[in-house]
């Protein structure tokens, strides 16, 4: 026992930390004891027969994740061939609509930058000189 | 790890039996605490510290007994079971140290935690400071403050039983 326990023990009846401490540290009985030797081998077989429910769940995943697959394989249609000018008409088509999406892109892009560029101005130019302009105005009425 | 397993349960059964014992007041539930533990130490011997296995172990059977407790959420009733510990194991002791012991335990299970847990921790298994304070995840000048605050508590009950 440490010096810490004395010091701290001074707080309490002596007659009262004496039935404390003489309050028997309990003895487990033997068929306790038998049972928790067993835990290994119970354990153990029980881990053989019986996967646990994670493992249960991660199996079925598993073998759906395989079924669908299966599934798919069969269900899924042959990847058809194409011949060269089909190949060709299909690249030209492409050209037109990128060619398509670039100009129009640009346009777009020249329109909104007008639209905000005059929004703008015309925000501040109204928020600075409003009060000015307003009072300009009412006074010719 | 069997064998490792086996001289484990042989070093800590009686100590992991009598914290339940004496927080649960109940020898069938103390024994079921027991062997969750011991089960739960069983899964993860790999995993823990040989120096640390005799505080994880309190820690397991603590939490577990309090557990029980919570869900009993009923006053434990310890009447009878004070008289069977001292006529298992001191069957001459007089009968007056005797009625002490049992108002002793009918005081320490009117006390809330942590006050019941440092009692039984310190006082009674002589767990260390450092120990105490892992199994109750305290701090050691907590554990220090508070058992000076769990003996006064017991002294009032302990007074006022016997004034």
């Amino acid at each position: 026992m440490s010096n810490d326990q004395h010091n701290s023990n001074d707080d309490i009846d002596p007659e009262l930390l004496q039935g404390l401490q003489s309050l028997p540290k309990m003895q487990a009985p033997q068929s306790l004891h038998d049972k928790l030797m067993q835990i290994p081998k119970q354990y153990a077989q029980k881990h053989a027969t019986l996967p646990t429910s994670a493992a249960r769940k991660f199996i079925g995943l598993g073998l759906a994740a395989a079924a669908s697959l299966l599934l798919y394989l069969n269900i899924a249609p042959q990847q058809a061939e194409y011949s060269a000018a089909e190949i060709a008409l299909a690249q030209q088509e492409l050209e037109i609509a990128f060619n398509y999406v670039g100009k129009y892109s640009t346009t777009t892009t020249t329109e909104v930058n007008q639209l905000l560029s005059n929004t703008s101005t015309r925000a501040i130019y109204k928020g600075m000189l409003y009060p000015i302009v307003e009072k300009n105005h009412s006074g010719k009425n | 790890m069997e064998k490792q397993f086996h001289s484990l349960v042989s070093r800590y059964e009686n100590q992991v039996y009598s914290l339940a014992y004496y927080i649960l007041a109940d020898t069938a539930e103390a024994e079921d605490v027991a062997q969750e533990s011991f089960i739960k130490l069983w899964q993860h011997l790999k995993t823990i510290e040989e120096a640390a296995i005799g505080t994880w172990l309190m820690k397991v059977a603590h939490n577990a007994s309090l557990d029980r407790l919570r869900k009993r959420r009923i006053q434990v009733a310890i009447d009878d079971e004070p008289l069977t510990i001292d006529q298992r194991h001191e069957p001459d002791m007089q009968m007056e140290r005797e009625s002490i012991k049992h108002k002793l335990m009918t005081a320490i299970h009117k006390l809330d935690e942590p006050w019941r847990s440092l009692l039984i921790l310190r006082d009674i298994h002589e767990h260390s400071y450092e120990d105490v304070a892992e199994i109750l995840k305290l701090k050691v000048n907590q554990v220090k403050v508070y058992l000076h605050r769990a003996r006064k508590k017991l002294s009032d009950l302990w007074h006022a039983e016997n004034a």
